[in-house]
């Protein structure tokens, strides 16, 4: 095989059906693994953002006792703070990644290294902040008026004999269990593709 | 850089062998290198801040259009780019207007063998880069690019030559 009669035969070609964009509007999206990754970031944020509100607000819909709301409102300000933490992480990761422009290796590493740091960050914001979940789920359910004010501090207080409280601590830690293993499966089903695609890509410019 | 819309396009335009090499070394179906040659013109346009002019456009040009094919991903839904041709293909029964042109063809229909890495240091390798603008662009080093540049020729010889195109 002749590379140097290639080259003439590829610069020959006829490229007419070729066409190029009149405008940069026409272009379709983004479709590269960097693009998807960054696209489902915008998402999340967006989603998360208005999840905070819509936590924040509900208290005001329904009746509520004032300690169970005031347990509540510490413990979505806890939890929104470990959120607004990673958002800020995310945010920090879309700005970084807007282009490829350095050397392939290069691009693919800094991806890598950036989507898995700020995964990292992520996943224990999302574990953290659903640990504390169930109390704020608690206070809403428990300390609506139709249960009774009593009941709520009964169970705040942990006044409650010893088996149910193992009961409520084992229930608790099946809660924890089971939040990290979706948050996991959920990271990697959102982001762990993409990135395997390009630890390949990686894996072949090392081999 | 600073281009408007227009003044970048018609740079694209003037550099348009590029893009059509690019596409017809990474992809056989013409849906997907139309979808690459889209993606290169969005990040060559997203990048052109950071070309600060000190290369010539086309080097910089290659440079990110062979950075995006690498890291370009067709849509799920369509079939495989051909990496995984079925052995045997007949190629030669396809209908050329002459043997040029089928000599082309098969080189790309035996490129698609090829890995993404492959397809990028034959490309270059053609296209008259030395060993070291080859390692500058991959981020790889010179003598890894040697060793695998000869490993890939050898290796599409022998595609071609198994297939009963050896040319």
């Amino acid at each position: 095989m002749d590379f140097e009669k290639i080259k003439a035969l590829m610069d020959d070609e006829n490229q007419d059906d070729l066409q190029l964009p009149t405008s940069l509007e026409n272009l379709k999206k983004s479709q590269m693994p960097i693009a998807r990754i960054r696209k489902t970031m915008k998402s999340e944020i967006a989603i998360q953002l208005a999840g905070i509100v819509i936590f924040f607000s509900y208290p005001f819909l329904i009746e509520m006792y004032e300690l169970p709301r005031a347990v509540y409102f510490i413990f979505m300000f806890i939890t929104s703070l470990m959120t607004l933490g990673y958002l800020a992480k995310m945010v920090w990761f879309l700005r970084k990644t807007s282009s490829v422009k350095q050397q392939t290796k290069e691009t693919i590493l800094n991806f890598i290294h950036d989507i898995k740091l700020t995964m990292e960050v992520y996943k224990t914001g999302i574990i953290a902040g659903s640990l504390l979940l169930p109390v704020s789920v608690a206070c809403i359910f428990m300390g609506a008026v139709k249960f009774g004010e009593d009941q709520f501090s009964e169970w705040f207080l942990l006044q409650m004999p010893v088996s149910t409280l193992l009961l409520v601590i084992s229930g608790y830690l099946v809660c924890c269990v089971i939040i990290y293993l979706i948050t996991v499966i959920w990271t990697d089903k959102l982001y762990g593709v993409q990135v395997r695609k390009l630890e390949e890509i990686l894996m072949q410019l090392e081999e | 850089m600073e281009l408007t819309e227009q003044e970048f396009l018609h740079k694209i335009a003037q550099h348009k062998g590029i893009l059509y090499k690019v596409s017809r070394m990474y992809f056989e179906d013409a849906t997907d290198r139309e979808d690459l040659v889209q993606e290169i013109i969005l990040q060559l346009w997203k990048s052109l801040k950071s070309f600060q002019g000190k290369s010539q456009f086309s080097s910089w040009m290659y440079r990110v259009a062979l950075n995006t094919a690498i890291v370009f991903f067709k849509k799920e839904k369509r079939k495989p780019d051909g990496y995984a041709m079925p052995e045997h293909v007949q190629l030669v029964q396809e209908d050329y207007s002459n043997e040029k042109e089928e000599q082309l063809e098969i080189f790309y229909k035996s490129v698609q063998q090829l890995n993404k890495i492959e397809k990028a240091l034959i490309f270059q390798f053609i296209e008259g880069f030395s060993g070291e603008e080859m390692a500058k662009n991959l981020g790889m080093s010179p003598v890894n690019v040697r060793v695998k540049l000869n490993r890939t020729k050898k290796k599409l010889k022998e595609i071609i030559k198994t297939q009963h195109h050896g040319f």
